[in-house]
């Protein structure tokens, strides 16, 4: 008498899936049993073409008595359970009919083979087949599952494997609307928990699974470390609870907590490979590079794959390879023979401490963060990220907290940094190379302070010391400014010090992560404080007359800067000479500043600034020539050298160009005057400044159109400087050159299929719209209906 | 009716005022019942006497301003086994009738649900659904609370937990929501009334919210219903009833104030909880189609197809899960020109329900941009609407511009013509400049129906000889000259009388070269570019935009001024010129500074951008910000112009 399968199954509104599911078992099952919970699609329909019986049941948010209803109707000997949305791979479906011949087992797990799209796939096995038994029915109302039963009656012994793989489609985002199956399960499964009848570690693993896909982490962390709590670490499903539980804690950035829990899973699981590339995620993500490459090596090398382990073999959607070859440039090309030690001082600093750990991870072997208050995440960042915390008494000196740094450290260097800074990657090997075999005692590097976010070709440099061997003996002394150069140079001499060329990049100006006014308060008081205890000592004023320049009040920085001028006497260091100037020039006293900047030119002649405020005064005052002549030279120089000054960007390259083209204008030579704008735009951070005039003369002098075959036949015809002038050509009210120039934009956009670009052209979209809107306002103020929709453009302040 | 033992079914009504409607609705009932039991709150006509006169007790109460009191007052006089209850607004179908009595002694149901169907709309295909429970056991421990949009299940369940609430599977129509109906503005004020002193009371009641965030939205009030739909959302409970009904008409609410980001996603959630509810999909789809995602549209309408079988939890519009759908379907590749799929969806559309003359017409349209000439495009209609009647006929060959046809196809027809007939053979005829016809038609038509003077003084003006017989000439013409201007109040802005203003545009429609011949010797010549531009404004209205074009042409060749620059320019934005509407529009804001032309700027520039915005995504359609932007701006036109989309076909 040959034994017969009945395939059981629950449906509702299923039509896209039911008919290939039902197709693929065919040929294997003797009887299917459809039960509908309240489709209002076709899928009764689609069963029952397909020779299913149709149930229909009044759905009750209960899985488990829906598809108990279901096998009570089966009539077979075997009962093969199936979700409308598998389908039973047709090359293993045979060994079904071989199982139910065996005597020796009650079920079987299959292997069901979650098709996550993108090739992504992940393989559990599951109990599907299993004899038609009253005492077999389901629990749970989701996730349900019937091997409970199975074990409690027939025990492990009679569980056997097979061979048989279900592809289910369930999770596949290209065919389904994941996110909508995942809030009602998540609904459902949480009116179960409030019964509590059903509180099991699968049960609470799933929950947890539910939140991952919804990108709850830590609703999902929660989940799974109660579940972990009455979960026998031998237990199916006991290393996927694992692994997802270290995946939440990496998502949520508790990289400390995941290794800690890795080094006693670790223990427990010794060849599961996965774990390793956990581990090899957290080292990444704090920068420690090397951890992860022998992480990453010790998974290559486990390639045996244990049954027990949910096969995903991915990490974070990147395989060991992908991993391996992404970390590779960070690694250390050549061995460092010295200890360092990083000291940070952050306050408030959760946007960016991230970013400036992880650019040390690499090098350093012990981090120091330093704080006397914060309010915010960064002190939980930091620790995760494996800084060491100091938490000082309030003081209202930073030479206190730089010192308390300087006696803690340990080894051979300090590296300082703030909290919105980071090391240059691509300078790690040259610190390295530099260290190595030094003879100094300290080092300035070169501190690069950005203007705005948009635009990394505007930034000003200066040469900090930041780099000091761990030696007795030194201190800050200045409650403010960085002055350890000066201890260093009075115990050792002038030769202790020298300079790398090692860059920290310095993002504080444009992200504020305090209100401005306040940190300018505090170091104008500082300052004030030190000026009073040395008041011989001309470095405070100039700080303070620094300070003030930044703020804008330049006339009280003027001030401070002639102050320290005084203190200095003869020896009148560039950098307040250049401060001066520049106070000058924003206060227009540019016949003061052609005085001071011929007497500083003279004794500073490769400091291209000053050169090029001069230039610049002599052409707001008229003296085309003489400025024609500071500027060509400012080119001549290029940059001033950032170990000697504090230098901007520009001054040695496109910022000249751009005044010169503004002079032959002036002179009515537009030729040369584009071919300097062009220079200009040419170079790195220059665009932005000599597009939109180099616009205007294109619509006032040339035909508009041919503004783009100029930017063209210069190459300069990027999507970004497009959109520079369409923006600069709406506000000459020239609207339809302007949305022209934005169309080509667009359309090399889409040919070109760079589309990290877009944020530029929708960003002259809505600068476009917004300049008519200014301009209606201006004309209708009060208008109610230009007011209604003033929200329009409130609302895009974010791109 | 036999009183020996306890009646099945007492039918029990409240009314007020409900003359125009109580003979319908007790007709529709009368024979299926057992007693009829009306309460009458103050009717001041002759309702009471009416249900009296079809068999009903009457009885007289006070209005307290509270449904469900009123309600429980009139139950307590019933005697059966059964309570039935109905608004005077509502009919029962004849099935629902018939099967009445059956459905009582058989069911061992405690209540029963109806189907509520909703005419929302004069033309008949506009419907509603929606469920609620109309008969119960005669208990007297059950009773009706709230005093607005009363319900009797709370009480029935209270009583017994798992007493069985059963869908019946019939329909009861009612016409009350019917936006032409007379007293609909005036009885949404009183329940805005009632629900909001019932919110006084109760300030967290989720339904109240709820059920006065429907009426704000039905009187407009659109910033207000979404405040109180919001609330609802807030305070509801994830089991009620009405949850569906909440996201459907929340989203509805977004759409309309053009804020289609919400929208979504709010549409997105309500799925998430509702998978089969074809409305969302639909409403989804909707938003698609206005922010030129046609893709996603087309997906989102196909979606509405699948669930045939509706759900009877849900409120639903008749038709979103097939022939409104369809029709979408054909909207959207009518835009895509692809007049194939458009045509067969639009047929789809017809022959699943939709039996609406606006649909035949799109679908005469369709066949005719298809085939590319008439004969085959008529062939197509003869074939697949066999069942129209003649006059439909005409009226269709006539708007599809089929004059000739249209006229040869009355000959055929039996005399007296309809009226209605009658004015299209006349304007065939002028079309056709057929003016013996013309005649003909005029002389078979009394002078004094509505439409016939001006349709006479546009034959005059068109042919001299036309009307010599009908109506004396120079009368006609002093007519047409006196009527010109406004009489009684006149208005620089609106100079124009609207009966003239109805003559010139017909007059313009028919012949637009004549018509300027004989605006240019009968108006004022000053007065000449604002009759154009308030011809072209009604040309706009009416979607000729084409027309519209010419007569804004004609305005600002007459006068340079920039009213008319930029209504010439957005009619170039419509026609498919935008860069030239564009600068058109630019012009008018140069000349002069009038907010309303900033505001054709911001309209047409958006347009350019949307339209720009809708290529990049039929390149690439994975930048996601594309299309956050694409909803943006599709909402702030809407909020410009107070339209959603201009419709560039």
């Amino acid at each position: 008498m040959s034994v017969k399968i009945s395939l059981c199954m629950i449906a509702k509104n299923e039509s896209d899936f039911i008919g290939n599911c039902l197709k693929s078992t065919l040929s294997y099952v003797n009887q299917i049993i459809v039960v509908d919970t309240g489709s209002s699609d076709q899928t009764p329909e689609i069963a029952r073409k397909l020779g299913a019986e149709v149930y229909t049941y009044t759905w009750n948010n209960d899985f488990s008595a829906a598809r108990n209803h279901s096998l009570e109707k089966a009539t077979g000997d075997w009962i093969l359970f199936m979700d409308c949305d598998e389908e039973i791979d047709p090359d293993l479906g045979h060994h079904l009919l071989e199982a139910v011949q065996s005597k020796d087992c009650d079920a079987y797990y299959l292997n069901v083979k979650n098709l996550l799209g993108m090739d992504h796939e992940i393989t559990f096995q599951s109990i599907r087949l299993f004899r038609n038994l009253p005492q077999f029915r389901f629990k749970g109302k989701i996730h349900e599952q019937v091997s409970d039963a199975i074990f409690t009656h027939s025990g492990p012994g009679r569980i056997g494997r097979l061979n048989v793989t279900l592809l289910h489609h369930g999770y596949n985002p290209e065919r389904v609307n994941i996110s909508s199956k995942i809030i009602r399960n998540v609904g459902l499964l949480e009116e179960d928990l409030q019964d509590r009848s059903c509180l099991d570690g699968f049960y609470l693993y799933n929950v947890g699974i539910e939140y991952i896909r919804q990108g709850q982490y830590q609703k999902a962390l929660e989940n799974f470390i109660e579940a972990l709590k009455v979960t026998n670490p031998n237990s199916g499903y006991a290393p996927p609870l694992v692994n997802k539980l270290l995946v939440c804690l990496i998502e949520l950035g508790r990289y400390r907590d995941a290794l800690d829990q890795l080094a006693y899973f670790q223990s427990l699981y010794p060849d599961y490979h996965d774990l390793f590339l956990l581990q090899a995620a957290c080292h990444i993500q704090c920068g420690r590079f090397s951890l992860a490459a022998d992480s990453i090596e010790k998974a290559v090398k486990t390639p045996h794959r244990n049954p027990r382990y949910p096969v995903e073999g991915k990490i974070f959607n990147q395989s060991p390879e992908q991993l391996q070859k992404q970390i590779e440039p960070y690694l250390l090309q050549k061995a460092k023979n010295f200890q360092l030690s990083v000291c940070i001082l952050a306050k408030n600093q959760e946007k960016h401490i991230a970013r400036c750990l992880r650019s040390v991870g690499e090098i350093a072997d012990k981090i120091l963060l330093i704080v006397t208050e914060c309010s915010d995440n960064t002190l939980n960042i930091a620790y995760q990220m494996g800084a060491n915390l100091y938490r000082l008494n309030r003081s209202d000196s930073f030479a206190q907290l730089r010192n308390f740094a300087l006696k803690n450290a340990c080894g051979d260097w300090i590296l300082f940094l703030n909290g919105d800074e980071e090391i240059n990657s691509a300078d790690i090997a040259a610190l390295v190379e530099g260290l190595n075999n030094s003879t100094f005692i300290g080092y300035k590097i070169r501190q690069r302070t950005f203007y705005a976010a948009a635009n990394e070709g505007n930034y000003r440099d200066q040469a900090v010391c930041r780099l000091i061997r761990n030696e007795q003996g030194l201190c800050y002394k200045s409650r403010l400014i960085e002055d350890i150069d000066l201890s260093i140079a009075e115990k050792h001499g002038d030769t202790a010090l020298s300079y790398l060329p090692v860059t920290v990049f310095h993002y504080g100006f444009h992200l504020k992560s305090e209100p401005e006014e306040q940190v300018f308060r505090r170091n104008i008081y500082l300052l004030s404080k030190d000026s009073r205890d040395q008041d011989k000592n001309p470095l405070p004023r100039q700080e303070m007359g620094l300070q003030l320049y930044n703020r804008g009040k330049y006339k009280a920085a003027l001030v401070q800067f002639q102050a320290a001028h005084k203190l200095y006497g003869t020896n009148i260091p560039a950098d307040l000479f250049c401060g001066m100037i520049k106070c000058l020039v924003k206060l227009k006293k540019y016949d003061e500043v052609v005085l001071l900047s011929k007497t500083a030119v003279d004794l500073y002649p490769d400091y291209t600034d000053l050169l090029y405020y001069q230039g610049f005064s002599c052409l707001n005052l008229g003296l085309l020539h003489a400025a024609k002549e500071c500027f060509e030279k400012c080119l001549q120089l290029g940059s001033a050298p950032w170990e000697k000054y504090a230098a901007c960007s520009g001054v040695g390259s496109f910022l000249p160009h751009c005044r010169l083209a503004e002079l032959y204008l002036q002179q009515g030579n537009i030729d040369e005057s584009l071919l300097h704008y062009c220079s200009a735009a040419q170079i790195t951070g220059g665009a932005d400044m000599a597009i939109p005039p180099m616009t205007d003369i294109f619509l006032s002098k040339f035909h508009p159109g041919r503004l783009l075959e100029y930017l063209q036949d210069h190459k300069l015809d990027t999507i970004r400087n497009i959109c520079t002038a369409a923006m600069a050509a709406n506000k000459k009210n020239c609207l339809l050159e302007s949305l022209a120039l934005w169309e080509r934009a667009m359309e090399k956009l889409i040919t070109t299929r760079n589309y990290e670009q877009y944020h530029n052209i929708a960003a002259a979209m809505f600068q476009i719209l917004s300049d008519i809107y200014t301009e209606a306002n201006q004309h209708n103020s009060g208008d109610t209906q230009l007011q209604s929709i003033r929200e329009f453009f409130s609302q895009q302040d974010n791109i | 009716m036999k009183w020996l033992k306890q009646p099945l079914i007492s039918l029990c009504m409240i009314v007020k005022n409900e003359e125009s409607n109580i003979l319908r609705c007790l007709d529709s009932v009368k024979d299926y019942v057992d007693e009829i039991l009306v309460l009458d709150t103050g009717s001041g006509d002759r309702t009471p006497v009416l249900a009296q006169e079809q068999g009903a007790c009457v009885f007289f109460g006070r209005w307290e301003n509270n449904f469900a009191k009123a309600r429980n007052e009139i139950k307590q006089q019933a005697r059966g086994e059964w309570i039935f209850y109905l608004d005077a607004d509502e009919e029962l179908p004849p099935e629902t009738g018939r099967s009445l009595r059956q459905l009582a002694q058989q069911t061992k149901a405690e209540a029963l649900q109806f189907s509520i169907v909703n005419y929302t709309s004069s033309s008949d295909t506009q419907k509603c659904r929606g469920l609620n429970i109309r008969m119960f056991k005669n208990n007297p421990n059950y009773y009706f609370e709230g005093a607005l949009h009363e319900q009797i299940a709370p009480s029935i369940l209270r009583v017994n937990p798992s007493a069985a609430i059963v869908c019946s599977g019939l329909e009861i129509l009612h016409y009350g929501y019917s936006f032409d109906h007379p007293r609909r503005i005036q009885k949404n004020q009183r329940n805005i009334t009632i629900l909001e002193s019932m919110l006084a009371e109760n300030p967290k009641d989720d339904f109240t919210h709820y059920n006065l965030g429907v009426s704000l939205y039905v009187g407009g009030q659109l910033e207000n219903a979404k405040r109180h739909f919001q609330l609802a959302k807030q305070y509801a409970n994830k089991k009620s009833h009405y949850l569906p009904a909440l996201y459907r008409n929340f989203t509805a609410c977004l759409v309309d104030l053009g804020e289609y980001e919400e929208a979504l996603k709010l549409a997105q959630e309500g799925l998430s909880h509702f998978p089969d509810y074809p409305d969302l999909y639909y409403l989804q789809g909707q938003i698609y189609s206005i922010t030129n995602l046609f893709e996603l549209a087309l997906e989102r309408f196909k979606q509405c197809l699948k669930y045939n079988k509706l759900n009877p939890n849900y409120i639903s519009m008749d038709g979103v899960q097939s022939f409104l759908a369809y029709e979408q379907l054909a909207d959207i590749y009518m835009h895509q020109q692809k007049w194939e799929d458009a045509l067969q969806h639009q047929l789809k559309a017809v022959q699943n329900g939709t039996a609406s003359y606006t649909s035949f017409l799109r679908l005469g349209l369709l066949a005719k941009q298809h085939f590319n000439n008439s004969s085959d495009a008529i062939d197509f209609l003869d074939c697949h609407l066999p069942k129209l009647r003649p006059e439909e006929r005409i009226k269709l060959l006539f708007d599809m511009g089929e004059h000739h046809l249209a006229l040869q196809k009355t000959e055929m027809l039996p005399q007296p013509l309809p009226y209605e007939i009658y004015i299209i053979a006349l304007k065939s005829a002028i079309y056709l400049k057929n003016w013996q016809r013309a005649k003909m038609f005029l002389s078979q038509t009394s002078p004094l129906d509505k439409e016939i003077p001006t349709l006479a003084a546009i034959c005059h003006v068109l042919d001299k000889d036309a009307v010599k017989d009908h109506c004396e000439t120079d009368q006609l013409d002093q007519l047409l000259a006196k009527s010109i201007y406004q009489k009684d109040i006149p208005s620089e802005e609106h100079p124009f009388a609207p009966l003239f203003l109805d003559f010139a545009f017909q007059l313009i429609g028919f012949d637009d070269f004549e018509a300027v011949n004989y605006f240019e010797t009968v108006i004022n010549p000053l007065d000449l570019p604002l009759l154009y531009s308030q011809l072209g404004q009604r040309a706009f209205l009416r979607k000729n935009y084409n027309l519209a074009e010419r007569l804004f042409a004609l305005s600002l060749a007459c006068q340079k001024k920039g009213i008319h620059y930029r209504w010439f320019g957005l009619m170039n934005v419509y026609t498919g010129d935008k860069l030239e509407g564009i600068r058109l529009i630019r012009h008018s804001c140069n000349l002069e500074n009038d907010s309303q032309n900033y505001i054709f700027l911001l309209t047409a520039v958006s347009d350019f951008f949307q339209h720009c915005l809708r290529h990049l995504v039929v390149n690439c359609p994975h930048i996601p910000k594309v299309h956050q932007h694409l909803l943006g701006l599709a909402g702030f036109k809407k909020k410009l112009i107070g339209k959603e989309e201009i419709d560039c076909q």
